[in-house]
């Protein structure tokens, strides 16, 4: 049933001295809303573009649609790129500049002309037809650029940032629009951000680019309740790191040292401590219980609350212990006040056992 | 510390006075010339039409229409070397593209008297051109048709006015945004059809300034006809400097100094309200 439309293999690309890519592997299936996601100069955006034929890979191989991406295909090309700044040709209307690429392919004008005319009203665009892209805000701008590459008919339409000009308010709305377009017309999207948030509501599935390597890929819900690194359960979501010494497990899960004393989590699927071996142990902080409940969990421990913030729906609070300090967030109004001492805890079920890298402090030493 | 306000005052009146000192009054004075006339080597100052009625005559409209085609042959050519010129250094070459704009802009470093007797050099009977077609054995009499002549002074004009046209379209031409290039390509665009659609349109504007600068000054170019153009090339500026100097008729070179300004305001008028593309402020 499923058919793979995009296909990397083992592809590099470097700039200079600097590797943009650093041989990646991977696999879109058909019609998935597929995203690229890290922080800017992971490589996410550079993938891409090699996707869409505008770089070439140093080496490894790119299929798209089975067929390997060559820069001199031209209309043939199975894919669609929509530009982070729109790159709507400013001396043209909407109108022309839906039907540029329709023209490129020489389809004939009464085609066209209803072929325009469809996907102008798939995004709404009727009555901005005749205007130029100066004329019309970020978002409809947005639209044009969309309606210009999706006329074509693409197998796959990359998109780069395409949200990222736009002011938050409007970008939460495109962000439903893509999705119920991507729907609509039910071919794979290949979108890059560097917003979690925007990735976790868009996407089938995330892949989290690091230093031009892919750390993990997987649905949403998956990728925040099991993250490879530390790298990721910070990326996506927060999370409380504390540093930690493996010192044994069962396969499935290990118990590490701390600084609040034994800790037991669940390991990731690659990550195979041996006693002695450094570890982060991560727990996100709406696992975090305080309050007499936490007595009855797997770890519990005292400390002293040192901040609190209400945030509307959960208040935020931080419990120091023993150095360390951890951030909770907890539903309810009524909180106790800074500096009483509580008892918190989780359940070793929330709590992962991560490998360790250097980039990530333990949460406590930041506010000592 | 205040100033004065009459300080202040004298300041702002400066560039106000330079202005009508070297400006307005000049004009003013080449308006009054240009109704007056000449009785006995004075300057008579009553009240004609003479002078515009003399160029309305055939002879000094051919001169004018003739000096508006080589112009434009000038404005042509200099655009057809001069936008490969710019579109290469505005988009192809990053290393050396500051040391190349130099090479273009250097010539103007040079007086345009000092290019104008090279091209005599160049052209002339003995000239390099001739001497070197001779001696390859291709002619055996020189060309004598080179110099003094339409093609000299054209050749001349878009060598001494190109740099001009270069530099606002290069600046057009670097300023188009690559992705909307990338775009163009994405979309199956070729390499003719994405330069006729998308980078012709994009730099109209700077076709259009750099068309004006050398095409304003062609009109208006005196010495480089009068070395190179004899009495075969024969522009309008000559005959208007000539006015001014040997026939000693200001009245009457005044009168074709206005009406060469007319047509050239035309002509920038008209290049400004239709060279830009659409869609643009």
């Amino acid at each position: 049933m499923s058919q793979v439309d995009v296909e990397l293999e083992a592809v590099v690309k470097r700039f200079g001295t600097f590797t943009a890519v650093d041989g990646i592997d991977l696999a879109i299936q058909r019609g998935q809303f597929v995203t690229l996601l890290g922080p800017s100069g992971c490589g996410k955006t550079t993938t891409l573009r090699m996707i869409g034929g505008f770089e070439l890979p140093d080496s490894g191989r790119i299929l798209v649609a089975g067929e390997p991406v060559a820069a001199d295909r031209g209309a043939a090309r199975p894919t669609r790129m929509v530009f982070q700044n729109y790159a709507l040709f400013p001396h043209m209307t909407v109108a022309q500049n839906v039907a540029f690429g329709l023209r490129m392919q020489k389809v004939g004008k009464a085609d066209i002309e209803t072929r325009v005319q469809r996907i102008v009203a798939l995004l709404g665009l009727e009555a901005h037809i005749a205007k130029f892209p100066r004329q019309m805000s970020g978002g409809q701008q947005q639209r044009v650029a969309l309606a210009r590459a999706l006329v074509t008919q693409p197998r796959v339409l990359l998109l780069d940032e395409p949200l990222g000009a736009l002011d938050l308010k409007m970008r939460k709305h495109m962000q439903n629009e893509l999705k119920k377009l991507q729907r609509d017309v039910g071919i794979t999207f290949v979108y890059v951000t560097h917003d979690q948030e925007e990735a976790m509501n868009l996407s089938d599935t995330i892949v989290v680019m690091d230093h031009g390597r892919i750390v993990q890929q997987g649905p949403a819900v998956e990728i925040y309740q099991n993250p490879a690194t530390a790298y990721v359960a910070d990326f996506i979501g927060e999370a409380n790191l504390l540093a930690g010494t493996c010192c044994g497990g069962d396969g499935a899960t290990a118990v590490a040292a701390s600084a609040l004393g034994p800790l037991r989590g669940l390991l990731p699927a690659a990550h195979r401590p041996a006693p002695g071996d450094p570890v982060l142990l991560s727990i996100r902080p709406e696992h975090v219980v305080v309050g007499t409940d936490a007595a009855a969990l797997d770890f519990n421990h005292a400390g002293v609350l040192t901040e609190t913030a209400y945030l509307g729906g959960t208040s935020r609070l931080t419990v120091t212990a023993a150095g360390i300090a951890v951030r909770a967030d907890v539903s309810g109004h009524a909180m106790p006040a800074p500096g009483t001492t509580v008892t918190f805890g989780w359940a070793a079920t929330d709590m992962r056992v991560l490998q360790h890298d250097d980039r990530f402090t333990t949460t406590g030493e930041t506010t000592p | 510390m205040r100033a004065k306000v009459s300080t202040v005052l004298a300041f702002l009146a400066a560039p106000k006075l330079w202005l009508i000192i070297f400006f307005i009054l000049p004009m003013m004075t080449m308006v009054l010339y240009s109704f007056w006339r000449v009785a006995d080597y004075q300057i008579v100052a009553d009240f004609t039409l003479r002078n515009y009625q003399k160029i309305g005559g055939n002879l000094y409209v051919n001169v004018f229409l003739s000096t508006i085609r080589l112009s434009l042959y000038v404005t042509a050519l200099s655009l057809l070397i001069g936008y490969p010129v710019a579109y290469f250094l505005a988009r192809k070459v990053r290393r050396f593209r500051l040391t190349l704009l130099l090479l273009v802009i250097l010539p103007l470093w040079t007086s345009y008297l000092v290019r104008t007797y090279a091209w005599m050099l160049i052209l002339g009977t003995q000239g390099v051109v001739n001497q070197a077609l001779m001696s390859l054995g291709l002619i055996d009499a020189p060309f004598t048709a080179l110099l003094y002549s339409d093609v000299a002074v054209t050749i001349a004009l878009v060598h001494i006015y190109m740099p001009y046209l270069i530099l606002p379209l290069y600046a057009v031409l670097e300023k188009i945004d690559p992705s909307v290039l990338e775009a163009a390509w994405d979309l199956g665009g070729g390499r003719l059809r994405t330069f006729l659609s998308v980078i012709l349109p994009l730099s109209l504007p700077g076709i259009a300034s750099g068309c004006l600068f050398v095409f304003i000054p062609s009109m208006g170019a005196f010495v480089t006809p009068e070395l190179l153009g004899g009495t075969r090339s024969i522009m309008i500026g000559s005959i208007i400097a000539q006015q001014f100097g040997v026939a000693y008729e200001y009245p009457f070179g005044s009168a074709m100094a206005l009406v060469l300004m007319g047509l050239i305001f035309a002509a920038a008028a008209a290049t400004l309200r239709y060279g830009r593309p659409r869609g643009t402020a």
